[in-house]
């Protein structure tokens, strides 16, 4: 039997980014047992991936629809209460009596300076960054800079850099940390505190996924769920939190910061581990045509590319490899001419 | 001190924007109208703010939407419709509306073959496969929102692959089988051809 029970679960905790490095192996062994086994994970794969998208392709309109949304909300925000409500209460009220306007107006003509007055110091309370369209660069009032992600935001409070160093990620980022001995730099994610000691490291958040990279200095890495586990990271380390703990191990991969510096550099680097890199930077999927899956790894690039577009990155792979590519909606396929 | 409230305010509005359209999505896989789809998930989010702040910022936020999301789109559909009170035991039920004939309200983007063999699932099948792919949770989490065990996730999950590339592979011979036909047919056409000659 080419698919039994063991093998589905494993195959399911794969797609679902569940695997544990164990399984991860097993699997592994499984796929290399047979071309017929990674014909079926590959047919998977594509099922997984195409899916995914297709039943989300529908696109709402997430701005519209939060401003919409936040028009109803305005009333009852704590900070902003006062104001707005005045200002409603003398809409909805205009109708009545004059001495009610003139209390209104008069009440309105009081609260608004007070109320700018209030917004002007409550600016200075925290901020959400959010890296909409493009990547962004974000100096931090500790002077600590920020290198965040397409799609990915940053928050921090009131008291950044006075009282404490905290921030909340959500997805990428790449920071370089002013020194301040006596307030730790701590990034937050969903399941994990990133305590720097002095330092430039690269942290990415994914669903059940924190990577932390180490390019200069030492980070205290953190398990939330777990809160007394630990490790703490140098330079030249990288590791991944899952739910089952923390994986450690070197940077294998010159690349890793690719989406901010715009380098790729490739020296006899595995085809599929290209790949990845390249679906990571140009946030595409990358395929190879079933005949080509097993050679995939076994194929390599060497090539430099500096801020150059997917075309001219592919038109070089295709020029060294031999192979050829089609691009359908978001998706490229590798295959042998 | 920085103001709680703002925070909060923030953090919700980072929740809107990480789920909205995922939560659409999900909602569009019983009721087939967006609008419709936008206004339940926006009230879901509304009731959060105005009743339950305290989620806002737990890390069950996106079990609590996916779960309001769904109760809320199957009592809809029960308003509309008048459905029958249904258990998940039943394996036949679907609360959903079937999958809409005309492709209005489809993007152009979609893969029509996919979408027609998800479309073709058995009903429970297809809302499982559905949440696990929109929600990004994980099985336990998905088998959280919907009241079964993880295992019932993964085999309905396992079942769905099997089905969709069955239906992919049946569809790829269909076509094949079309090609040869055409090919023989034009063959035989020719050979008639020569032969009357």
């Amino acid at each position: 039997m080419l698919w039994n029970e063991h093998i589905e679960t494993l195959v399911l905790k794969q797609l679902n980014g569940e695997a544990s490095p164990l399984e991860q192996v097993e699997l592994q062994q499984w796929l290399d047992a047979d071309p017929e086994h990674r014909d079926l994970y590959g047919d998977c794969i594509k099922i997984w991936q195409q899916s995914g998208l297709s039943l989300q392709s529908l696109s709402f309109n997430t701005v519209r629809a939060w401003q919409k949304m936040d028009a109803d909300l305005q009333g009852s925000l704590p900070y902003k209460e006062t104001a707005y409500r005045g200002i409603l209460r003398q809409i909805g009220l205009s109708g009545r009596k004059k001495a009610f306007l003139a209390a209104a107006a008069l009440l309105l003509v009081l609260l608004v300076p007070s109320w700018l007055f209030y917004r002007h110091t409550t600016q200075s309370r925290g901020q959400l960054l959010v890296a909409e369209k493009t990547d962004r660069s974000i100096s931090l009032p500790d002077g600590s800079l920020v290198y965040l992600r397409q799609g990915s935001s940053l928050q921090f409070g009131g008291s950044f850099g006075r009282e404490e160093r905290m921030v909340d990620l959500q997805g990428e980022a790449f920071f370089e940390t002013a020194p301040a001995p006596d307030k730790p730099f701590v990034v937050r994610t969903h399941s994990a505190l990133i305590a720097d000691l002095g330092t430039s490291f690269q942290v990415k958040e994914e669903k059940d996924l924190d990577e932390v990279v180490v390019v200069s200095g030492k980070v205290k890495f953190t398990d939330k769920a777990r809160s007394g586990r630990n490790i703490i990271l140098l330079a030249g380390q990288k590791a991944i939190l899952k739910e089952d703990g923390f994986f450690r191990s070197d940077i294998d991969d010159s690349n890793f910061m690719a989406w901010k510096t715009g380098v790729l550099d490739f020296k006899g680097t595995p085809l599929d581990k290209a790949a990845r890199e390249l679906e990571d930077v140009y946030k595409i999927a990358i395929s190879f045509s079933p005949p080509l899956q097993a050679d995939a790894a076994s194929i390599r690039v060497t090539a430099r590319f500096e801020r150059q577009s997917l075309n001219e990155v592919l038109d070089e792979i295709r020029l060294t490899t031999g192979l050829r590519t089609k691009m359908e909606k978001d998706s490229l396929t590798f295959y042998r001419p | 001190m920085s103001n709680p409230g703002e925070h909060l305010y923030t953090q919700f509005k980072a929740v809107f924007h990480t789920y909205y359209n995922s939560l659409c999505s999900y909602a569009f896989t019983f009721i087939k109208n967006t609008d419709q789809c936008e206004d339940i998930v926006q009230e879901v989010f509304t009731r959060v703010w105005e009743d339950r702040k305290d989620l806002v910022i737990a890390d069950s936020i996106r079990f609590y939407l996916f779960v309001a999301v769904r109760n809320n789109c199957i009592s809809c559909l029960r308003k509309t419709q008048r459905y029958a009170t249904v258990e998940w035991k039943d394996d036949d039920t679907w609360y959903g509306q079937e999958p809409a004939d005309d492709g209005e309200a489809f993007s152009a983007d979609r893969t029509p073959l996919l979408e027609e063999a998800i479309g073709r699932l058995p009903p429970k099948c297809r809302e499982v496969f559905t949440l696990t792919r929109i929600s990004g949770m994980s099985y336990k989490q998905v088998a959280g929102v919907l009241g079964i065990s993880a295992k019932t996730v993964e085999n309905q999950v396992g079942k769905a692959l099997k089905m969709l590339r069955g239906f992919l592979k049946e569809k790829g011979f269909q076509v094949f089988l079309l090609l040869i036909k055409f090919i023989s047919a034009v063959g035989v056409m020719l050979i008639l051809t020569l032969y009357r000659r």
